[in-house]
């Protein structure tokens, strides 16, 4: 690309990083390859403004263009499969769409198939029909811990047959994997469908995922907020004691690194962040109130100081 | 066929894809990976689809669902490409006479005024 970056994307050289942003955003709009499929001219234009927005988007590299210490050559995205070339070929398992169940294919062309099937329709020829089964959604509720670990939970299909659904590590609510040749049966001589469980990971009392850190709340005593020390806490690995500094106030959040889940295609794990809670005694006692009371006299501080009134 | 990716080839693979980003599509069922003996894997059009998916994310940051709706429009606009390329390529198929009263058909409907 030789063009001017600041005219590919049609913006004045002051622009502003977010007038970039919008012009370029605009040019995707339109030209995007996977948008506009088979229009060579957009696809040449999308290229163009891709690598004239990766140039100047960054604030440093657009300076250095300013100042013509680099030019807009070599800033040619790296080739890149577009989503088109696979989307229209007839293997894609996305474009009969998930979202629907029926029985009706979701083909605009099932009635006149149907019809055809049928037997009725023209009637001279009679070609027998093969398609692909439907893909079929099922649900599958796991516990909290075997989300975070993994686990092999059966599912039993509605013909009876029972198939194993192998949980990964660390999946997530929300999560569909496909089984292969394990949905509706096919038209003729087509191959079954796939069937789609989507997991759905109940709450745990205690643990709960944020991405791959966990989060507990740990109440702990007075005694320990003030005197800190050793204090056990629950990990999704069984009880460690983490150290409560002294003078701990509700809201201080410890980390402990490596105990949260693992990430996603790597053997790392995140952290489980623990929020701690400072909890009253169940009664307080007189001599708690004599104390407090004594205390106050010559220890008064104030923790809002700096708030509005 | 080209062999499937595992989850840390893809993530490898495909530009500006993060572990905590597969995540949310995951979740949104912008892809979804096939059980097999190596765990979960992907194809090489799941591969393109989620380059795709960095692209708009990137470029419009929107809401995994809302990606997720937006991406199922791609599919049907191919889904129908594909298909009347399908009828086009069997019209063309038709002899001559046949041929032309469908062009003639299409045609008046295509630019027919209400």
């Amino acid at each position: 690309m030789s063009d001017d970056p600041y005219s590919v994307l049609g913006v004045s050289k002051d622009a502003s990083a977010a007038e970039i942003k919008k012009a370029y955003r605009r040019i995707a709009k339109d030209c995007h390859p996977d948008l506009k499929p088979g229009d060579a001219k957009a696809e040449a234009r999308f290229k163009a403004a891709a690598a004239a927005y990766d140039l100047l988007k960054d604030p440093e590299t657009r300076a250095k263009f300013d100042r013509g210490e680099i030019d807009a050559s070599g800033q040619e995205r790296p080739q890149q499969q577009y989503y088109r070339e696979y989307a229209e070929t007839a293997g894609n398992p996305y474009r009969s769409g998930g979202g629907f169940q029926d029985d009706d294919m979701s083909d605009i062309f099932a009635q006149f198939f149907g019809n055809r099937r049928g037997g009725g329709f023209g009637g001279a020829r009679t070609h027998e029909f093969h398609a692909p089964g439907h893909d079929v959604n099922y649900s599958l509720q796991i516990s909290f811990l075997d989300a975070v670990f993994g686990a092999t939970q059966k599912l039993t299909l509605p013909n009876g047959d029972r198939i194993e659904v192998k949980i990964p590590a660390g999946i997530t609510d929300g999560q569909t994997i496909r089984l292969r040749g394990k949905g509706a049966p096919g038209y003729g001589e087509g191959p079954p469908g796939d069937a789609l469980v989507t997991i759905r990971v109940a709450e745990h009392p205690v643990f709960k995922r944020e991405g791959d850190d966990i989060r507990i709340t740990l109440p702990i005593t007075i005694d320990e907020a003030v005197l800190g020390g050793k204090v056990p806490a629950p990990t999704i690995d069984g009880r460690v004691n983490v150290t409560v500094p002294e003078g701990t106030s509700s809201g201080k959040t410890l980390r402990l690194r490596g105990k949260g889940v693992r990430k996603r295609g790597s053997d790392k794990r995140g952290d489980q962040l623990i929020e701690l809670s400072v909890v009253m005694p169940d009664k307080i006692d007189d001599e708690l109130k004599q104390f407090m009371q004594n205390w106050r006299k010559s220890h008064s501080y104030d923790p809002r100081k700096g708030m509005p009134a | 066929m080209t062999r499937s990716l595992t989850e840390a080839e893809l993530i490898e693979a495909v530009q500006n894809l993060t572990s905590e980003r597969l995540s949310r599509f995951l979740s949104a069922r912008i892809v979804i990976p096939r059980q097999s003996d190596r765990g979960l894997v992907y194809e090489r059009l799941d591969m393109a689809r989620l380059q795709l998916a960095c692209e708009l994310d990137d470029q419009y940051e929107m809401e995994p669902d809302a990606l997720s709706m937006v991406l199922s429009l791609i599919d049907q606009m191919h889904g129908l490409r594909a298909e009347l390329r399908e009828v086009l390529r069997a019209i063309d198929a038709q002899p001559d006479p046949v041929r032309s009263q469908l062009v003639e058909r299409i045609g008046t409907a295509r630019f027919r005024r209400s």
